[in-house]
């Protein structure tokens, strides 16, 4: 008999940390002390846009307050580049934010400081991990399931996973479907690059693959 | 009119989130919420509840929502500590102190001590916090305006009764403080979408609405909606329209209300009046009937719709109008900032001129008014509708019970 996979979805609210930046210098001892909670939400605040209203809003939190208040379009195009998928820790990618803005500041001590209105303030989500009702053993609910389930469970599944995860895949889908026998749409699965949608474009890319492969076979 | 359901708002925001509302539900099912504020009808914090409260009971809470009773001396003073909360000066004494907490003594009787969620709304029940019992539930205060600048002697009386409870709630990030050792939540407030002021309307509704004031549907004109208060600007916005009037004969449309009980409001109608009349092409329209319908019928009609706020809540005028597919042109403060993705969804202004300057961009070019105006309308969609709210607010709910940093697995 086939394993079921169980579906969950994480929902939270966003909550202040206490930190916030008005220059380079602040915000290099926000990256410094904030809780790693903060720095997550940070870099992947932008996949729940489910509008790519501008450009900027592609990049991270730091690199659009950067580019967008301090105008220090430079740092900001390389703490844009700082791309989780390099990294196996939230410590990890901090550590790069952090000497990037290093080696940008050199030796510079005194910083130009931005209005209080005009501040980068360090959030962080409190979340829920909550078992959604929708339990599956076969391809078609599975993608049913996906069309019902928002950007929580894509969010847990696929983003947090990589995180959680020590197995072969970087996601738990891909792991489900080669038990389930579809091996091929979970290594295809697992190339998808989930930085480059928002959550809710990527449910969709993940159910256009499991459509094509019940389709091929 | 019709009772509104959450499953009424799958068509604006999707089947997913309501999904995600009822997952969230059953981890608080029976919990037992009690809502204080001040008062069943008029202003924001009414109108919030009213649609919160029985959206909340659907999901299979228990919620109910009291209101603190108080003398006209009570009222009095919490209104001066509402404009010294907003950073305006005004003239606080102690015995305001004395008399604030000497009516919590009184309305102590009010709280339910059977709930296991008290939320306070704005300072006027604060002072509740004094008279929690700790073990048995946990305390929201849900802060409603924006006090980042708050006087500093009400704020030194207020700040150690929002210590007493589990979470405070803030509209946006700017509106923290930096004082609280308690946890701070951030989430926006939202707009009724089936209300008078926000459901869609026939054409023959605009129609009439924009008779009765003297316009026609297929006239352009621009507008602002704003209560006559200095900080919204309405003599800023005047004098946008008379840069723009050098290049376009468009009317400029300014609706507005007051109290007449509100002296320094009519203080402002009657100067913005005066200025007003020495302009060509302006309608002032004051305290409209029916209001709602009026607002909604001009903000639809409108060819350019200006915020010109000087300072600002949240600012949901602007979500209103959002919600209507327009790109407004709005004041680079408060919660307009958080509302106008600068360019993308409208415009963030900080001088008249920048607020002429985009305003002729618009008149000249309806094809980038109507793109922005629908990416408005998706964000007000995505963002600012009562079930983000109830979304929001039930994860603070957990956030109290289970407190802690980052994510929880509930296994419920």
């Amino acid at each position: 008999m086939k394993d079921k996979f169980q579906f969950f979805t994480e929902i939270g609210v966003v909550r202040w940390t206490g930190f916030t930046a008005d220059s380079l210098g602040s915000l290099l001892e926000g990256l410094r002390d904030v809780p790693g909670s903060s720095i997550f939400y940070h870099l992947h605040h932008a996949l729940f846009h489910r509008q790519r209203l501008t450009l900027h809003y592609v990049m991270n939190d730091f690199a659009r307050w950067v580019h967008n208040t301090l105008e220090e379009k430079p740092l900001a195009e390389k703490l844009a580049s700082v791309d989780p998928l390099q990294f196996d820790s939230i410590r990890g990618a901090r550590e790069k934010l952090i000497r990037y803005v290093e080696s940008y500041i050199g030796e510079i001590q005194v910083f130009p400081r931005v209005p209080k209105v005009r501040e980068l303030y360090f959030m962080e989500l409190r979340s829920f991990v909550i078992p959604a009702q929708v339990e599956v053993e076969n391809l078609n609910d599975f993608i049913n399931g996906l069309r019902r389930l928002g950007r929580g469970a894509m969010l847990h599944h696929f983003i947090e996973a990589r995180y959680r995860r020590k197995g072969k895949y970087h996601n738990d889908f891909s792991e489900w479907l080669e038990t389930y026998g579809a091996k091929e749409a979970a290594q295809k699965l697992d190339k998808l690059n989930p930085y480059l949608y928002d959550l809710e474009t990527l449910r969709d890319k993940t159910i256009d693959i499991l459509k094509a492969y019940r389709e091929k076979s | 009119m019709k009772k509104v359901k959450l499953e009424d708002y799958i068509p604006l925001v999707g089947e997913a989130t309501i999904e995600e509302i009822k997952l969230l539900a059953q981890q608080l099912k029976g919990a037992r919420v009690q809502h204080i504020n001040s008062t069943k009808t008029g202003g924001g914090v009414a109108e919030i509840l009213n649609q919160l409260v029985p959206l909340m009971n659907e999901i299979g809470l228990e919620v109910e929502w009291d209101v603190i009773e108080g003398t006209e001396e009570f009222f009095d003073l919490t209104k001066s500590f509402h404009v010294a909360l907003h950073g305006a000066r005004t003239r606080i004494t102690q015995k305001m102190f004395q008399i604030y907490k000497k009516m919590q003594v009184v309305n102590q009787e009010k709280i339910d001590k059977n709930a296991d969620f008290v939320i306070l709304h704005d300072p006027q029940p604060l002072g509740l916090s004094e008279f929690r019992q700790r073990e048995k539930s946990k305390w929201i205060w849900c802060c409603h305006i924006d006090i980042s600048e708050a006087d500093t002697r009400v704020w030194r009386f207020l700040s150690p009764l929002v210590d007493l409870v589990d979470g405070a709630i803030f509209h946006i990030p700017q509106f923290t403080k930096a004082d609280l050792d308690i946890p701070q939540y951030v989430m926006p407030p939202f707009i009724d979408a089936f209300s008078d002021k926000n459901r869609d309307l026939r054409e023959s509704e605009i129609y009439k609405f924009l008779k009765k004031y003297g316009f026609s549907t297929d006239e352009k004109f621009i507008l602002q909606v704003s209560r006559f208060d200095k900080l919204k600007d309405p003599l800023g916005a005047l004098q946008a329209f008379k840069i723009v009037q050098k290049s376009f004969k468009v009317p400029f449309v300014y609706i507005g209300n007051f109290a007449p009980d509100d002296p320094p409001g009519k203080k402002v109608y009657e100067e913005f009046i005066q200025e007003a009349n020495k302009v060509p092409g302006v309608t002032v329209i004051a305290n409209p009937d029916p209001n709602d319908l009026v607002v909604n019928a001009f903000q639809r009609s409108a060819s350019v719709i200006l915020q010109k706020s000087i300072r600002e809540g949240f600012g949901l005028v602007v979500t209103e109008a959002m919600w209507k597919k327009q790109a407004v042109i709005g004041g680079d403060t408060g919660g307009i900032r958080y509302q106008i993705v600068d360019e993308a969804t409208g415009f963030l202004v900080n001088t008249v001129e920048g607020a002429a300057f985009w305003t002729r961009q618009l008149l000249s070019n309806p094809k980038l008014a109507t793109l922005l105006g629908e990416q408005a309308y998706d964000r007000v969609r995505a963002n600012f509708l009562p079930p983000h709210y109830l979304r929001n607010l039930l994860c603070v709910l957990l956030s109290v019970k289970h407190p802690g940093r980052g994510v929880a697995c509930l296994n419920k």
